[in-house]
């Protein structure tokens, strides 16, 4: 029950991090362009860094309990294993990072881009920290690639909702514009998510084979779900982006509902991930 | 009830590959499962890589109670001095933590008739 609930926090504090990393870099790129919703956008930022904040701040306090099994447990030897463990550090970075990207979305002007650099550098470089990448003989490839993977995906997971709200909020035109601006930079980053996660299976699965065992096969389920978020995002692009710049009746809506839809599927994969990272080895498990 | 089934069962599956992960417990002593004629004065667990052991617990019936103290560095081999045993049926729950920061539940249990 304990290791279920380490789990469980652990999704949602992943993805909660990321949710306020990735709109820290949306308003970075752009804040510029959205007006009178820049207010709103910020706001909704920094509700996600605050909230990230607080699970972290939970995980830490949590993390004796998830090492030793049991409250009774905890001991002078558990705290000694927690305050040298990587996982902790890890946590630690991760918390300061996430400070930094709240205090970076209450700024303006060039002090907050610099902070929200700082901010997402050292959250998703705390990933960097603990796992099985930091263990592993191929590290020097392993971090660059896991790097990328989180950047981009943090920057795609922590636009959508911001472009949600826009495209029900918004006049269709301008908020068109902005999409179409986020699309064009998508398109080229987001392939690059699959090809550096392909790229390290490669290099953490020992075997084909692997790809029939538990982690494997999350693998697998994060593959089908990464198609069926690059269908939505086709479709969004080819169809729903142009209706909407033509101010057609509905468009709004139907866009507002694809971008949900996309949103609620990277929550599965962060789900899938927490478990992945979490519990799972993709040498044994 | 059917998907609190498949939930209950896809819980199981995940707390069995879980234990399987990382750091692999490769060999006991007592082995897991042996049948004893002399109480053990220590228990030995080999893993597959340098663990830290995080939490012991000895388990006989309704009794149950950590054992202590343990080994603070991280070492393939961990042995740890055990109480004085009665005859009984017992289960021995471990946590250990390995390289790579994840905790790895695990369990042995063993009989000793006197």
């Amino acid at each position: 029950m304990i290791d279920l609930g380490w789990l469980v926090l652990r999704a949602a504090s992943l993805l909660l991090t990321f949710q306020a990393a990735g709109t820290a870099l949306f308003v970075v790129g752009f804040v510029h362009m959205v007006g009178e919703g820049g207010r709103d956008l910020q706001r909704f930022g920094r509700r996600a860094a605050l909230a990230a904040t607080a699970l972290l701040v939970a995980q830490v306090l949590i993390e004796p309990l998830h090492l030793a099994g049991d409250w009774s447990a905890v001991g002078v030897a558990t705290l000694r294993v927690f305050a040298t463990s990587s996982a902790t550090f890890a946590l630690c970075t991760c918390l300061v990072g996430i400070t930094c990207t709240a205090l970076a979305l209450w700024g303006r002007g060039r002090p907050r881009q610099a902070l929200a650099a700082l901010g997402t550098l050292l959250t998703l470089g705390s990933f960097l920290l603990t796992g099985h990448t930091t263990v592993h003989r191929e590290r020097g490839l392993l971090a660059p690639l896991l790097l990328v993977h989180l950047a981009i995906g943090a920057f795609w997971f922590g636009s959508l909702w911001p472009l949600r709200a826009l495209a029900a909020r918004a006049a269709p035109a301008d908020a068109a514009r902005v999409i179409a601006v986020f699309s064009r930079v998508a398109v080229w980053l987001v392939p690059l998510i699959a090809l550096a996660g392909a790229a390290m299976a490669l290099l953490l699965l020992p075997e084909p084979g692997a790809l029939l065992r538990p982690y494997g096969l999350l693998l697998l389920t994060k593959a089908v779900l990464f198609a069926m978020l690059m269908g939505l995002a086709a479709l969004n692009r080819q169809r729903l982006l142009p209706a909407l710049a033509r101010a057609e009746a509905g468009a709004a809506s139907r866009l507002v509902r694809s971008i949900g839809l996309e949103y609620l599927l990277l929550c599965v994969v962060f789900a899938v991930t927490a478990v992945m990272s979490g519990a799972l080895s993709p040498e044994d498990g | 009830m059917l998907p609190a089934r498949v939930l209950g069962g896809l819980l199981l599956w995940l707390a069995a590959t879980c234990a399987a992960a990382h750091a692999h417990l490769q060999q006991s002593t007592p082995a897991d499962g042996s049948v004893l004629s002399a109480a053990p004065a220590q228990l030995v667990l080999h893993f597959s890589e340098a663990a830290r052991l995080t939490a012991l617990w000895l388990e006989n019936g309704k009794t149950r109670q950590a054992v202590g103290p343990l080994p603070q560095a991280a070492q393939p081999t961990i042995v740890v001095a055990l109480p004085a045993l009665t005859p009984g049926r017992y289960v021995v729950s471990f946590r250990v933590v390995g390289a790579d920061g994840h905790v790895v539940p695990g369990e042995i249990r063993f009989t000793f008739n006197r």
